[in-house]
């Protein structure tokens, strides 16, 4: 019980969710008296981190940061341009159609939604778009990103659930572009209430033209899914070719990507990524808690009592964590959550962990975007200097469309696994 | 402190900077060995031992700069003084966590004890039941407390940029 305050206590005082973890674990152990496990707890902060699938997370930053710097998104943007920049709001559906693209380039949506946001409106807005509904597009476009393959999320989910990464990226391919389209559905379903900016079709040589630039960044998506999807290299694999091209591209194809900015390039991905990856440090010291305290059995009795039906375990699961998700960071929430709540899924339940990633990801996608701590929300925010209230109204009706996804993948769980058979 | 602290993060900075150049060299190489079915095993366990080095050396900068993800939302309602006094123990925690991290690396490598026994390892294990020094890696031939090098490394680095963390933090409170 004492540790259970001392670990809401710390959360809530703001301590680094990491350090909120390893703090916990280190007092249980201490008070437990158990000194042969506390003797053992560096050695364990290591081993949790001896795991070939994590060194994707820095090989798909650093993906991200070279592509961005390297001129991509730009043409990315133009080329998408081409296939809906002529319909009445093309500029919404470009920016949705090129935040696709993205999402298979990066694995994050608070790295998309700073990117994006930063080319995507100015760009509305010049063409007399309200800059509140430029801002929740981007950021709406920007929860593709965790869902569609790579996804860091995923990875972690991989890593935490012991299940191979890759067969989480093929689960996300499905579900990413019922989100896609659901969102684009949406633009068109607001359309008939507010009048969009008429769009411009690029004359067709300027569209061969764009074709052609945009045509070597996509390498980098093809790449990475392409590789997995074929079996012809694991994750970690694929994100170091990947790396790889988005330098070849960015350095020799555009032209843009300078030597000089490797430095600060690699310094921002190395600590983004400790960030990340030293949760995973922590949650595994905090395991000890979760085993020794028989968190999951005393859970899984509550929930058996409640309910025998999966389905309606996965909706109170649903429920719990958009909970979870607004008050708490997503990668944090989910290294807490599924080592308590994936063994009472699976053994419980019988649900496929699969099946059980791809709902726990887009729950906490949600989180993202929801006040009062949405990661997501903050950022779209301080680059667009709309305030988080208008950006959350507007952007409440693509929320919707992803928890009518999330219901729709609830009941359908065949469709996230479709892929796999 | 603060100096010795701000001088630290600089080498870390560098140092992270490098690791993740070594990690992309490195699983290129990987990837390029393998498609050429010569994998080369040592490959592996480098780059998972050179990843945990930049993730734990990375996260004592995470420490100095405070930009470790923490959840805000409560901190947000409370007035002012409770906002200061959360930072405050923000602080405190941080620096009973290294300390903690140190006396616990001081036990495991235990050098007093190391000495005693002349280095002789086996004659260390015999003494102390502690067998760090003659625990392998798995294919690189180096012993693995060389690896290991890095907990008692950060240990030492959360304590020195958490104790630069208070000092600025209490002078911050003198001023006011």
């Amino acid at each position: 019980m004492t540790v259970w305050l001392i670990f809401i206590g710390l959360l809530f005082a703001g301590v680094p969710i990491a350090l909120v973890l390893a703090v916990s674990a280190l007092l249980y152990i201490a008070l437990s008296g158990n000194y042969i496990l506390l003797l053992s707890y560096p050695q364990q902060l290591f081993s949790g981190l001896e795991n070939y699938g994590l060194l994707a997370i820095p090989l798909f930053m650093l993906t991200g940061e070279l592509m961005n710097k390297g001129g991509v998104t730009r043409r990315l943007v133009a080329m998408a341009s081409i296939f809906a920049g002529g319909f009445k709001g093309g500029l919404a559906y470009v920016n949705l159609l090129a935040n696709t693209m993205m999402a298979s380039i990066i694995g994050s949506a608070a790295a998309q939604i700073s990117i994006m946001s930063q080319v995507m409106v100015p760009e509305m807005e010049k063409h007399g778009y309200s800059k509140e509904f430029a801002a929740a597009t981007t950021a709406a476009g920007g929860l593709l990103s965790p869902i569609i393959p790579p996804s860091m999320l995923f990875v972690i989910y991989g890593v935490v659930a012991q299940i191979a990464i890759g067969d989480m990226f093929i689960a996300g391919i499905i579900p990413g572009l019922m989100l896609s389209l659901g969102f684009f559905a949406m633009i068109t379903i607001l359309g008939l209430w507010q009048e969009y900016p008429r769009g411009e079709w690029p004359s067709p040589s300027d569209a061969i033209r764009m074709t052609i630039a945009g045509l070597p960044a996509f390498l980098i998506p093809i790449v990475i899914i392409g590789g997995i999807l074929l079996g012809l290299a694991s994750p970690t694999e694929s994100a170091a070719l990947a790396t790889f091209t988005a330098f070849l591209v960015g350095k020799f194809i555009y032209k843009e990507l300078n030597l000089k900015d490797l430095p600060d390039i690699l310094e921002r991905t190395a600590i983004n990524s400790a960030l990340v990856i030293f949760l995973i440090a922590a949650a595994n010291v905090f395991g000890w808690i979760i085993i020794y305290e028989q968190v999951p059995q005393s859970i899984a009795g509550w929930l058996t009592e409640l309910t025998s039906d999966p389905l309606v375990f996965i909706l109170v699961i649903n429920l719990m964590l958009i909970g979870v998700g607004m008050i708490i960071d997503g990668i944090a929430a989910m290294i807490i959550i599924v080592p308590i709540l994936l063994p009472i899924a699976t053994i419980n339940y019988g649900i496929d962990p699969i099946v059980f990633g791809v709902i726990i990801c887009l729950n906490l996608v949600l989180g993202l975007l929801t006040p009062p701590v949405g990661a997501g929300l903050f950022i779209i925010s301080a680059m667009t200097k709309v305030s988080i209230g208008k950006i959350f109204r507007t952007i409440s009706p693509f929320l919707l469309v992803t928890v009518i996804v999330l219901l729709i993948l609830s009941l359908q769980p065949g469709l996230i696994t479709i892929l796999l058979d | 402190m603060i100096a010795v602290s701000n001088f630290v993060i600089k080498v870390e900075k560098k140092f992270v900077a490098f690791l993740a150049l070594v990690i992309t060299l490195l699983a290129l190489l990987n990837v390029v060995t393998r498609a050429f079915d010569k994998a080369l095993f040592w490959v592996d366990e480098l780059l998972i031992y050179t990843m945990v080095w930049m993730v734990l050396i990375g996260s004592s900068v995470m420490v100095r700069e405070k930009t470790g993800i923490a959840t805000t939302f409560f901190i947000e309602l409370l007035g002012r003084r409770l906002q200061i006094l959360c930072a405050y123990i923000v602080d405190v925690v941080i620096f009973g966590f290294a300390v903690a991290l140190t006396l616990l690396c001081w036990n495991w490598f235990d050098l007093p004890e190391l000495i005693r026994a002349g280095f002789d390892i086996r004659q260390f294990a015999a003494a102390s039941f502690n067998f760090i020094y003659q625990e392998p890696t798995t294919t690189l031939g180096i012993p693995k407390y060389l690896i290991w090098l890095v907990v008692p490394i950060v240990a030492v680095t959360l304590f020195i940029h958490s104790t630069a963390n208070l000092i600025e933090a209490l002078s911050k409170s003198e001023n006011n």
